[in-house]
């Protein structure tokens, strides 16, 4: 008859809250972890997502989904601390690594990992995942650019305007 | 008379059916693409469909096909942001989206670093003979 929260909030067991990707897979996370995303975490407090409803994600699928959710388990102990002041450096680089490998992925996912993790405001994420398409970018030439990101080839136009803005800018370009 | 109406529905719904289709199985047929190539929602409610669109195509195949160009402006300019001003102002020449952002003097007050470069050679279209200071 209690109230499965209050249960859930008092004793130590950790409270679970369901969300619910685009193509209806559920998944079942600590709310600590789910409360990374500054999205989910009013619903939460508001005590949304626990017992048999969950907090339907219409714009994230599972797959992005299950990937972003190992990125919030993950970071979620760091996170309570209040950004870990007092981890240890052991801590710290393992939580680098981790992020390091956790990047290390194809790029189409790349971009469906940005786009989830700005709707649903992951801002740790967000910033790993802006930092590695950076990096992709970094030293390129806007043609080199284009291709990497897989822009379309640029027009006439386009291909001109380019090449007036190397002609001013070349420095930058050496 | 009944059966036009049955009739005529049935056609509605197949072109229904059909158009939506279109959009699982070609998100590049999104409306709204710019001339360059970049998606440029109007507003976040737009987004969101157009976010839902492009998921909904990825999940019928099972695959993440998301092209980078379907990414937002709000997430360029993260991206942007996180580069040193020699590589910003290479972005500026990759397309106009592109250029709109970086040289938008919300980025660049947002930059960690500000940056004189930046700044004051703030229009790269103005022709080169022709300084402008807006």
């Amino acid at each position: 008859m209690a109230a499965p929260e209050s249960g859930d909030g008092n004793n130590g067991a950790a409270r679970m809250v369901t969300l619910i990707s685009s193509d209806n897979t559920r998944f079942e996370v600590e709310a600590a972890a789910a409360s990374l995303s500054q999205t989910l975490q009013l619903t939460i407090l508001d005590g949304g997502g626990g017992g048999g409803d969950g907090i339907p994600l219409p714009n994230v699928d599972s797959a992005t989904l299950s990937k972003v959710l190992e990125y919030c388990i993950k970071h979620a102990p760091a996170a309570a601390n209040g950004g870990a002041p007092n981890a240890t450096a052991v801590d710290r680089a393992e939580l680098e690594r981790f992020d390091n490998e956790f990047v290390n992925i194809d790029q189409s996912v790349l971009y469906s990992l940005i786009m989830a993790a700005h709707n649903l405001e992951i801002e740790g994420l967000q910033s790993l995942v802006a930092k590695k398409v950076a990096d992709m970018i970094k030293g390129k030439s806007p043609m080199e650019i284009r291709r990497t990101l897989g822009f379309p080839d640029p027009t006439p136009e386009e291909q001109a305007e380019m090449n007036a803005h190397m002609l001013e800018y070349g420095w930058a370009y050496e | 008379m009944g059966s036009t109406a049955s009739s005529r529905k049935k056609t509605g719904n197949t072109a229904a059916s059909r158009k939506k289709k279109t959009d699982n199985a070609a998100p590049a047929k999104i409306t709204g693409r710019t001339e360059t190539g970049l998606f440029t929602p109007a507003s976040r409610e737009e987004k969101m469909d157009t976010a839902a669109k492009i998921t909904a195509g990825r999940t019928e195949t099972g695959l993440h096909t998301m092209p980078a160009r379907y990414l937002t402006e709000d997430i360029y300019e993260e991206i942007l942001l996180r580069l040193l001003a020699e590589s910003v102002l290479r972005c500026r020449a990759v397309c106009k989206a592109w250029r709109r952002i970086a040289t938008d003097p919300r980025f660049l007050a947002a930059r960690p670093r500000p940056s004189c470069t930046l700044t004051y050679l703030r229009r790269p279209a103005a022709a080169a003979t022709t300084w402008r200071w807006t």
